[in-house]
């Protein structure tokens, strides 16, 4: 938690970086906003989406968005500083985040799975109905997952903006 | 990352042709249960009929039948027909039975008349949801004709509305 802390704060004092970080919260917010309800829509991100928030999906997409606006300054810095970033772990986490209630109970899976099967019978039956159900009835235990792994992130990316302010100093 | 974003809002586009043959086709006459009863769906002959296929973990399924309840009085004036029938074995993955699904999320509907609550059988999930769409409809006119197929009666009322209403489809 220190390591965050000090990398924002060296990070956040430039101002620049203060607008990246409040442009990213407000983007992503609207992102997490429309996307985590469209388990309830069938897949579709949009604002009718909004409709279907609740208080769960509400602080997820607070977090979620939260995290990505902390960590984006800091890879932003680091790159511009001529180092390594971390983002995989970020995207795995972003991918969680966005695409499980858009598998969750939208045609697309059993599309992607139908075409699969036509090419690869033994990928037919119900496997994606396993995934969608699972997704379905694992969303919770998905999204802790995602806001885990933006974190895990944002601190891996903290470190690194730290070890690169001692190695100047 | 902003691909990401921009990747989900384009799926709001995107429509998926969820129809197991070209529409408008004839209604196949295959049975489900109700009430311990089998039904066969020619028995709706005449009337407008929603065949509802869904799996009751499917969270548009709860939204809809949510939506589906809110709008009664429109389907009483336009004598649609609702027949929400559990996927063939939920669709493969568990969850709750209909009874228990309905009571939570839709407790009025029991002791309406134009609501048929049951389970869809294998040759009608053979026939009619073969690639296992976990919240599919069919809208079928009085002359056992499918009119439109689509996901989601809650983001997809309008379609309903319009066809309860004799408005064409296509």
């Amino acid at each position: 938690m220190n390591t965050i802390i000090s990398a924002l704060k060296t990070v956040l004092k430039i101002q620049s970086y203060q607008w990246i970080a409040s442009i990213s919260f407000l983007l992503f917010l609207m992102l997490y906003l429309t996307t985590l309800p469209a388990s309830y829509t069938g897949g579709y991100s949009s604002f009718e989406a909004l409709q279907y928030l609740n208080p769960i999906l509400i602080s997820f997409s607070l977090l979620m968005s939260l995290l990505v606006a902390l960590m984006m300054p800091l890879i932003i810095y680091l790159i511009r500083q001529g180092q390594k970033s971390s983002k995989s772990s970020a995207t795995g986490g972003l991918l969680i985040g966005v695409l499980a209630p858009m598998l969750c109970c939208s045609p697309l899976l059993p599309i992607a799975i139908g075409f699969i099967a036509s090419v690869l019978p033994a990928m037919g039956g119900t496997f994606g109905i396993q995934i969608q159900g699972f997704i379905a009835t694992h969303q919770i235990e998905l999204f802790t997952a995602a806001s885990l792994l933006l974190w895990y992130s944002l601190y891996q990316n903290a470190k690194r903006v730290i070890r690169g302010v001692q190695c100047r100093t | 990352m902003f691909a990401l974003i921009l990747m989900s809002q384009s799926l709001a586009a995107w429509s998926f042709n969820l129809a197991p043959q070209k529409v408008p086709f004839a209604i196949p006459n295959v049975s489900f249960t109700s009430q311990s009863k089998q039904h066969s769906l020619s028995d709706y002959k005449g009337k407008k009929v929603i065949l509802w296929l869904f799996s009751t973990w499917c969270h548009t399924c709860v939204a809809s039948v949510k939506a589906m309840q809110k709008n009664q009085v429109l389907w009483n004036k336009t004598g649609l027909v609702i027949l929400a029938l559990r996927n063939y074995d939920n669709g493969g993955y568990p969850g709750v039975n209909m009874p228990a699904f309905m009571q939570k999320f839709a407790p009025k509907v029991k002791s309406l008349n134009n609501w048929v609550i049951g389970e869809a059988s294998q040759q009608m999930d053979e026939k009619l949801n073969a690639k296992k769409f976990p919240d599919i409809y069919f809208l079928i006119d009085e002359n056992g004709i499918v009119q439109s197929v689509n996901t989601a009666p809650n983001i997809s009322m309008d379609i309903i509305l319009k066809f309860a209403n004799g408005s064409t489809l296509q």
